[in-house]
């Protein structure tokens, strides 16, 4: 499913997703004739966004943050070729997805005698309960908090391509159309595959909420 | 299953609410009378909304300072010279005069070149006349020992260019002469003659023979 993007950026006309507005137009084009000012613009609106997508289908900040770093180096390295046929912020998730999936297909192949140390099972990507927070209900904030906790566990054991639809539509709110030209897909390829990603995370979810088979207790009476 | 399978990707898209007006009114309908879907339809949202509530990770401080240093690590490096322009530099000022030596050389070269004759040789190549007579590979042998004599010999020269027979036709030759001429003849080499490439026997006559 993964590409590897050298020479393919050059050559990539990404349809749907909606075409640069005029605003953004001007930025390319002073992003084309290599603006400092107009890539810190770039990072700053963008950064945040890239590094949010590559933490949600990575789930290690660390990688996250390489991951971000080497898309920035590949728009600019190849934005004199983008050609506005899609948004900046469409194009940029491209290269965000299919790094990703180059990284993660990098790790399988070179990683799999490794044995972390350290495991990010304990880190759902959910942020600590400010226990100075002043809402009203600190038992349904508890209990939101335990809730987000599992669907973010059940995203994390979908599949790389059913966890980056669902991130994108539901996450990212990308409309149809940007999905699939993020993901180089037909608008009704998107739409069967987000119904069955929809689908495999509630049985994910059923199947972590389905109570654990313990033995019954054995009763004695008391002597 | 293919029907459910369509019936499901029409919910997911009517959560959605990109259904064309028809689906969306078929299934609005459905809805309205079987509750399973309803609850299918209301449990896609709550995932959603779910999703959709889990806190954005925090972003590294550093991270925008990071990507900055990373681009303009790559400005710079675009920015330096390539390797042509290097070598240039660095070896332009010899340019001149290493064209004007080369230039001498080939010269030099052409002027000497004419002087050089290559020795003929007479090659392992088998040979394309019609016939080539025998010949004495080397005469210094034969020719040891009889610097006074003056004698005139045939030989018999066989297909293996040893000598099968002589007969001395005339000269001013001793007896010792004639010992010393059958002893260096047993040891001589001849080149067998030739037709068409074959070894063949053949009659050599040696006139003259002398240190």
């Amino acid at each position: 499913m993964a590409r590897p993007l050298g020479d393919e950026l050059s050559q990539l006309r990404l349809t749907g997703g909606g075409c640069a507005e005029p605003d953004e137009q001007s930025r390319i084009q002073q992003l084309q004739a290599g603006s400092e000012d107009a890539f810190n613009w770039l990072v700053d609106a963008y950064a945040p966004l890239v590094y949010r997508l590559a933490y949600r289908l990575l789930n290690t900040p660390a990688d996250a943050a390489d991951i971000v770093q080497e898309v920035f180096l590949k728009v600019f390295r190849n934005v004199r070729t983008f050609e506005g046929h899609c948004s900046l912020k469409t194009w940029i998730y491209h290269i965000a997805v299919n790094t990703v999936w180059n990284q993660n297909r990098w790790w399988r192949r070179h990683r799999q005698q490794e044995s972390p140390l350290e495991t990010s099972d304990g880190d759902f990507g959910v942020e600590p309960m400010d226990v100075t927070d002043d809402s009203q209900n600190p038992l349904q904030d508890a209990l939101t908090l335990e809730a987000q906790e599992l669907v973010w566990k059940a995203l994390l054991r979908l599949s790389e391509s059913q966890r980056v639809i669902l991130v994108l539509r539901e996450m990212e709110e990308l409309s149809y159309e940007e999905v699939a030209a993020i993901l180089e897909l037909t608008t009704g390829t998107v739409k069967s595959r987000l119904a069955r990603a929809r689908m495999a995370l509630k049985r994910e979810l059923e199947g972590i909420l389905e109570p654990v088979p313990r033995p019954a207790p054995v009763w004695h009476l008391a002597e | 299953m293919l029907h459910w399978l369509k019936f499901q990707r029409k919910l997911s898209a009517y959560r959605d609410h990109s259904l064309t007006a028809e689906d969306y009114r078929s299934v609005w309908r459905h809805l309205y009378h079987c509750t399973d879907c309803r609850q299918e339809v209301s449990g896609m949202e709550q995932l959603g909304l779910m999703l959709r509530r889990v806190p954005p990770p925090e972003v590294p401080p550093r991270l925008a300072s990071d990507i900055r240093i990373q681009v303009s690590e790559e400005r710079v490096r675009r920015q330096r010279p390539g390797w042509l322009w290097k070598l240039g530099n660095q070896w332009g000022h010899l340019a001149l005069p290493g064209s004007v030596g080369l230039c001498c050389a080939v010269f030099i070269f052409g002027l000497l070149a004419s002087q050089f004759t290559v020795p003929l040789r007479r090659g392992p190549d088998v040979p394309l006349d019609l016939r080539t007579s025998a010949y004495l590979r080397s005469n210094q042998l034969l020719a040891h020992g009889l610097a006074e004599s003056d004698m005139v010999v045939q030989l018999l020269i066989d297909h293996r260019g040893r000598v099968a027979d002589y007969t001395i036709l005339g000269g001013t030759y001793t007896t010792e002469d004639v010992r010393k001429l059958r002893n260096n003849l047993l040891f001589a080499v001849f080149e067998p003659a030739k037709v068409f490439g074959t070894p063949i026997t053949e009659q050599l006559v040696l006139v003259n023979v002398r240190g």
